[in-house]
């Protein structure tokens, strides 16, 4: 199967010992620095990370048994996570890797209801997970919005030949 | 949005020696290691009096950005099909251009037309890269490569109508 970017980002930056630093720096803006607050966020975008990173797999290996007419939105989701400096930076840890799962689940969720639209069947299935609006009040209410944008752009363009 | 390129070449060599030389799959073959192509494979490739097709799927030497090599990978992979027609005194074509692990690609059209004693080559591509943010700044990156392999082409060509390849 093809190499999956967002989990070699999470392993690389997982192992970092700052991995969480910049994502406590915004709980603490937002005014979420209790621990219990803290351990939530954790696992819960621990959760969203790797649930993003598995629909990625999932893809993967639909596109691998033909369904090649999602290859391009795969395609898409890994050219965004290739790139380290895209709206967050990958240097900030975790936060770097949140607005990467964020694209991807944008991208695959609107591609899914592109397909349902058209009376095809999408080859994943995103499901909303209890970290969607943590996500967003981590990356800011702009970013989300400007990626939310770039994404619908980015899959108006990929499904114009599906039928 | 998507990035627009347009380029005319000027060539001695009248339009039936250009149709001549682009029916010629050794001129290909040629081309492609003359500018450093490597793992060249033929998906196919025909040619008659008035029309020619050809698909061929090639390793591309490209000084890429990092942000670009990243994506496309180690190895720049190239597919290139371009459908040509000859009517009258003139040849045109459509093109598609797609690298490996890039959503989109490059279409367009070409011509070749009589000019003075020669001929002309024209190009109207028009790249597209669908990815979040840095679409538009792959675009310009694809653009300019086409525009540098099209130089190298163009000197290549030369020198096959000049008989010195």
């Amino acid at each position: 199967m093809r190499d999956n970017p967002l989990r070699e980002l999470l392993g690389a930056i997982t192992a970092r010992d700052d991995a969480w630093t910049a994502v406590l720096g915004r709980l603490d803006e937002l005014g979420r620095d209790d621990q219990t607050s803290v351990a939530g966020v954790q696992h819960d975008v621990g959760e969203y990370l790797e649930d993003t990173a598995a629909l990625l797999d999932t893809l993967a290996l639909a596109v691998e048994g033909g369904r090649v007419d999602w290859a391009e939105v795969l395609d898409a989701a890994h050219g965004y996570l290739g790139n380290p400096d895209d709206l967050v930076s990958d240097e900030q840890g975790v936060l770097g890797i949140l607005d990467d799962a964020f694209v991807c689940r944008c991208l695959l969720r609107q591609a899914a209801d592109a397909a349902r639209q058209r009376q095809l069947t999408p080859p994943v299935q995103v499901d909303g997970l209890p970290a969607e609006q943590t996500v967003r009040q981590l990356l800011g209410v702009p970013v989300a919005a400007t990626l939310e944008v770039a994404a619908r752009q980015t899959v108006a363009d990929l499904v114009q030949g599906w039928r | 949005m998507s990035k627009k390129f347009i380029r005319t070449d000027a060539y001695e060599a009248d339009v039936d020696q250009m149709w001549a030389m682009i029916t010629n799959q050794d001129y290909w073959i040629a081309k492609y290691e003359a500018i450093g192509s490597t793992e060249v494979r033929w998906e196919n490739f025909a040619a008659s009096e008035d029309s020619f097709t050809y698909t061929s799927i090639r390793n591309v030497p490209a000084d890429l950005p990092s942000f670009v090599k990243k994506v496309v990978g180690d190895t720049n992979t190239v597919t290139t099909t371009e459908r040509w027609t000859r009517a009258g005194d003139a040849a045109s074509a459509t093109t598609d251009i797609r690298v490996k692990n890039v959503p989109g690609g490059t279409t367009g059209a070409m011509q070749i037309t009589p000019a003075g004693k020669g001929s002309q080559w024209s190009f109207d591509f028009d790249t597209k890269v669908s990815l979040p943010l840095i679409g538009g700044k792959f675009e310009g990156v694809m653009t300019d490569q086409t525009g540098a392999q099209l130089t190298e082409e163009k000197a290549f060509n030369r020198r096959w109508l000049a008989g010195e390849v």
